[in-house]
């Protein structure tokens, strides 16, 4: 099969995963009545439509931003989760919501920001580490992202201990990742942004794979890796500070994802950034569909699911690849 | 032609001492010298992996400070002993990012490019690999992939380090063939190598190396002595079905 037609397949069914999940659920809903004035229509079109759609733009992204990280760091452990810029941008959400700093300037939310140079910060803790210790290796990396979200993750408890008591519960719930209170307004904040990231990400496909076979193979093919970096830095860090601020910290979906993505695309870079996209977006749309249904009528957070099911996967990675190298 | 003019380079120690050398175009030089001589880190500045180095380095009368790191790889391509590949990556992408250089912002591989691309595939043999993860290849296999994604770039001067290390017998024989064809077609080829044998009968300069500082360049001619002075051993020539031979033997005084 033609891999041009193989990928179509791929992006055929995933679209049809998605249109299907809005059906899925504790109440049926009747297709025939989706047009008129019934709860089965109020259910699809402002519950569960928008935040299928929801859960697939973060899903897409994150499993992208994923991706490009692993690319950088030349490693498949390496993710804006695992390396902390997840945590940075939720110590930067909480703190923008915990010193009531909810206001915008030029109609942009201050949170966002916040949750921006929260993930900045984490890449430059990061970078500052590698560059002082003149070591690049996946291991000062990995500890220094360990470290980082330790350390943001006490900040976060902090000030959840601290600082205006009455928005605790809510600030918790937001950092166990969920999707279930976004709504349109989110996805239009977002579309804007994730549609950026992924054009840029696929425009980009040839420097990526550039980056990713090394320094030395990058340079002597003439792309300056330096500027390119930091440009990559900044695009993940935007929409991963943008998403965290929405529907808090979710894990394992970008470790997970292009690992997967890995095993279906092995010839051609650029269908593995359509795939890994396209995977990442029906992955998390599914988790959400168990995180609403697994235990009715409780929601579940979703990022406790992926978490839940990740964390094995993640080990299964380890293992597996560990195994290969003796 | 590249030249090579008062070419200094410190890192933690002195490793280049005012070293000037010339590379005729469309000949095979090889660059000879013990461990730590400082041949890979001449390889290195002249295809601008190093950058904060003192001296000048001309290629084609072009000052390498002036060009873009672009211009550069589409002069020069750069083979390190080793290429590693830490995350899967198939040999078609390996391939193609030779064409990077020719690329503007934002285009996609065109027709042109692959069309190379297919060339590059029948001339290497390689065509029945390219979706295989490069990690997965034999040493032999892995190597033609690398020389393949050197050519592809598509450039007038080839630099390789160590191109016969880790290679059995038949790949040995596989990349001479090789570099016979990259010579016949005009290329300038500098290889760093401490083994002289596969190359010799395709050599025409020798330049040899020791501690930072150059202590031959020129025509091959009294390599025994050549030799002899850069790894401070006798060496034998030995004369077989007009293939030259050098052995050491330990220093007799």
């Amino acid at each position: 099969m033609k891999s041009r037609t193989k990928y179509l397949i791929i992006s055929g069914f995933g679209l049809l995963i998605i249109i299907l999940i809005p059906f899925l659920g504790i109440i049926d809903i009747d297709i025939s009545k989706l047009f008129s004035n019934d709860p089965d229509s109020f259910i699809f079109w402002q519950l569960r439509f928008p935040r299928t759609i929801m859960a697939f733009l973060v899903g897409s992204s994150l499993a992208l931003g994923g991706l490009i990280f692993q690319n950088i760091f030349k490693n498949s452990l390496a993710t804006p989760y695992t390396l902390g810029v997840s945590s940075g941008a939720a110590a930067g959400t909480v703190a923008a919501l915990k010193l009531n700093l909810a206001l915008s300037i030029f109609g942009i939310n201050l949170v966002y920001i916040a949750g921006f140079l929260g993930g900045i910060l984490s890449i430059l803790l990061i970078l500052g580490i590698s560059r002082i210790t003149k070591s690049y290796s996946v291991y000062t990396i990995l500890m220094s992202g360990v470290a980082i979200n330790f350390f943001f993750s006490a900040f976060i408890l902090l000030l959840q201990y601290m600082v205006d008591i009455t928005q605790t519960i809510s600030v918790l719930r937001w950092l166990m990742g969920s999707i279930s209170t976004t709504g349109y307004k989110d996805i239009l904040i977002l579309l804007p942004i994730w549609i950026f990231f992924i054009l840029t990400a696929v425009l980009l496909n040839k420097e990526l794979v550039l980056i990713s076979g090394g320094e030395n193979f990058a340079v002597t093919r003439g792309l300056d890796v330096k500027k390119f970096r930091i440009l990559l830095f900044l695009i993940v860090s935007l929409i991963t500070g943008v998403i965290v601020s929405i529907v808090g910290p979710i894990g394992f979906i970008g470790l997970i994802v292009p690992h997967i993505a890995r095993q279906f695309v092995k010839d051609d870079f650029r269908f593995l950034v359509i795939v890994t996209v396209i995977f990442g977006g029906i992955l998390l749309a599914v988790a959400d569909l168990l995180a609403r249904t697994l235990i009715p009528p409780v929601e579940i957070p979703v990022g406790i699911i992926t978490s839940f099911f990740g964390a094995p996967f993640f080990l299964f990675i380890l293992i597996t690849s560990l195994r290969k190298k003796i | 032609m590249i030249r090579v003019e008062a070419l200094s380079f410190v890192r933690d120690k002195e490793i280049l001492k005012n070293v000037d050398l010339i590379i005729k175009e469309k000949e095979l030089t090889i660059l000879i010298g013990p461990n730590g001589a400082g041949k890979t880190t001449i390889l290195k500045i002249i295809s601008g992996i190093i950058r904060d180095f003192s001296g000048n380095v001309f290629i084609r009368d072009k000052n390498i400070k002036h060009l873009s790191r672009r211009e550069l790889a589409r002069s020069i391509s750069f083979q390190p002993q080793s290429e590693e590949f830490l995350l899967p990556i198939s040999v078609k992408d390996v391939l193609l990012a030779g064409r990077y250089p020719y690329k503007k912002l934002f285009s996609d591989y065109d027709k042109n490019d692959l069309d190379i691309y297919d060339k590059c595939l029948e001339k290497f043999d390689i065509a029945n690999i390219v979706s295989r993860d490069i990690n997965t290849l034999s040493s032999g296999e892995r190597r033609r992939v690398l020389i393949a994604s050197a050519y592809i770039q598509d450039v007038p001067v080839l630099l390789f380090d160590e191109p016969f290390s880790n290679l059995d017998p038949e790949g040995v024989m596989d990349l001479k063939k090789i570099f016979a064809e990259l010579k016949k077609e005009g290329k300038t080829i500098l290889v760093v190598s401490h083994n002289l044998e596969p190359l010799y009968s395709l050599t025409d300069n020798l330049i040899s190396l020791r501690e930072g500082e150059v202590l031959y360049s020129g025509k091959r001619s009294s390599t025994a002595e050549v030799l002899k002075k850069t790894f401070n051993m006798n060496f034998e020539k030995i004369e077989h079905n007009k293939q030259e031979i050098f052995i050491p033997h330990e220093k007799q005084d």
